[in-house]
């Protein structure tokens, strides 16, 4: 595992989300702008709680899904990097 | 079993938010999101909840429709607990409004839990009390937006209607507390004869402050039926001058029989401040009591939101479905129509009269005939005490 699945995403504060079988939803008000991710992303989505780490996430869903571990960290890595561009989740 | 890695994390579909309307017309979905409501409201998600935190308030307007009970309003834990539940039960928009939520003194306490529990939050306020200090608080609550009520573009009309003293000046500071903040503010008037010789000096107040901004007819009767505010309400005139002002382009609700004409019960409620669920602001007939039932029991079975969501239909309203200007009726509402004469399937006077003057509007120089339900009232005189005060 490299440097980068030791990170920690965390909800950007400012964001307001729910789950709704298996599709997340997350609203930003400053933006005024719903978000929905597909069910892999809102997966990875739900997994962000501030405390698991990149590579503790990639554990999950490569117990989930059928998954090369080194494919799963670094499209997990690549969605969540745009997510952090998008003020939608902070690295701890 | 694992699922295939067919579906790639894929960057969110983003699309505007443009709020939750509970009760207006059901449409086909355009994007998306549109698509995700429309299946939330078949499946009876809880999306929306609207929770009155307190009847206490600091004005008295002439419309107001809160009926205070003798009984304590939610305490925190209550409240804590509540939010809880709805956050569990999917909740994802949460109204707070009262009374004026700024009077509960545990008002930051319920509303930054709300926050952390991943609550987009609309905040209605009037306004008055928002200073500097409150307005950094409001603003640290990211709200989706703080909706205040504009009732009056002077000091002495704003105070005739919310019985107080320099309530615009006070309501000003406010709006401008929060704009400072970068708060997105949307200021509503509803237009009463106390006000309606303001109301384009209201439009252009709204416009300097660049706030959104909505006027609207829709007086309410009080939650336990008493029409004292009705005399407040335009007359049909009065209410064809506004649309023809105003062009507002016809939102026709009752397109065809099978068509639900509101939204009521699918996936929204309301929360009164002695934990009461009602399926609206508006319909307050009890589905159950948070003091002895749980919210996601009380939303999954109680009677009423079960009721509403199977029949709600144009077809399942004897008097609307044949009315000659139900296609020009824009304003029917099931609580309104409980309240006016007990019967959430019924029409109302305000439905009515609204349908009227957009007809004539659309219409010009042609009359509105009368609608099924004037013609059964106006052959009732113990149901036409009430009319009277509105007709023109």
């Amino acid at each position: 595992m490299t440097d980068s699945g030791k990170r920690v995403p965390a909800h950007h504060s400012r964001t307001a989300s729910r789950i709704f079988s298996g599709e997340a939803v997350v609203i930003t008000p400053a933006e005024n702008k719903v978000r929905m991710l597909n069910p892999v992303g809102s997966r990875i989505w739900e997994l962000v709680d501030g405390s698991r780490s990149v590579a503790e996430i990639v554990v999950v869903l490569t117990s989930e899904y059928d998954v090369d571990p080194q494919h799963a960290q670094r499209t997990t890595l690549e969605l969540l990097d745009a997510l952090a561009e998008k003020d939608l989740i902070v690295w701890n | 079993m694992l699922a295939a890695i067919s579906l790639y994390p894929e960057l969110p579909a983003e699309s505007l938010d443009r709020g939750f309307d509970a009760c207006g017309e059901v449409s086909a979905p355009s994007d998306p999101f549109e698509a995700l409501l429309a299946r939330l409201q078949n499946e009876a998600v809880p999306f929306s909840a609207t929770w009155e935190m307190t009847h206490v308030c600091n004005l008295a307007c002439v419309m107001c429709y809160n009926v205070p009970l003798a009984e304590p309003e939610l305490s925190t834990v209550e409240g804590l607990d509540l939010l809880e539940q709805l956050a569990e039960a999917g909740v994802l928009r949460i109204t707070l409004t009262g009374g004026e939520i700024l009077t509960r003194r545990d008002f930051f306490i319920l509303a930054e839990r709300a926050r952390a529990l991943g609550f987009a939050l609309n905040l209605k306020t009037n306004g008055t009390l928002i200073t500097e200090s409150i307005a950094d608080r409001l603003a640290a609550l990211d709200p989706l937006q703080v909706t205040i009520s504009l009732l009056g573009a002077t000091d002495a009309t704003f105070d005739a209607v919310a019985g107080s003293q320099r309530t615009l000046t006070r309501v000003l500071r406010g709006v401008q507390n929060l704009q400072m903040r970068g708060v997105h503010v949307k200021l509503n008037s509803l237009l009463l004869n106390l006000n309606l010789a303001e109301r384009e000096e209201m439009l252009r107040l709204a416009m300097d402050l660049g706030v959104s901004y909505e006027q609207f007819f829709k007086v309410s009767a009080g939650d336990d039926g008493r029409a004292t505010a009705m005399q407040h309400q335009l007359s049909r005139q009065e209410m064809r001058a506004v649309l023809a002002a105003d062009e507002t382009p016809l939102v026709a609700r009752m397109t065809g029989p099978t068509a639900r004409t509101c939204k009521v019960g699918l996936s929204s409620c309301l929360i009164s401040p002695y934990g009461e669920v009602f399926p609206c602001v508006e319909l307050r007939t009890l589905a159950g009591h948070l003091r002895r039932h749980s919210f996601a029991d009380i939303w999954a079975n109680a009677p009423i939101l079960q009721q509403l969501r199977a029949r709600h239909t144009l077809a399942n309203l004897p008097e609307c479905l044949v009315c000659p200007i139900n296609t020009y009726c824009e304003g029917r509402c099931a609580g309104l129509a409980w309240k006016e004469h007990g019967d959430p399937y019924g029409g109302h006077s305000l439905a009515c009269q609204q349908a009227q003057a957009r007809y004539e509007q659309q219409n010009p120089g042609q009359q509105a005939p009368s609608t099924p339900l004037q013609t059964r009232l106006a052959s009732n005189p113990a149901w036409a005490f009430q009319l009277t005060a509105n007709q023109e």
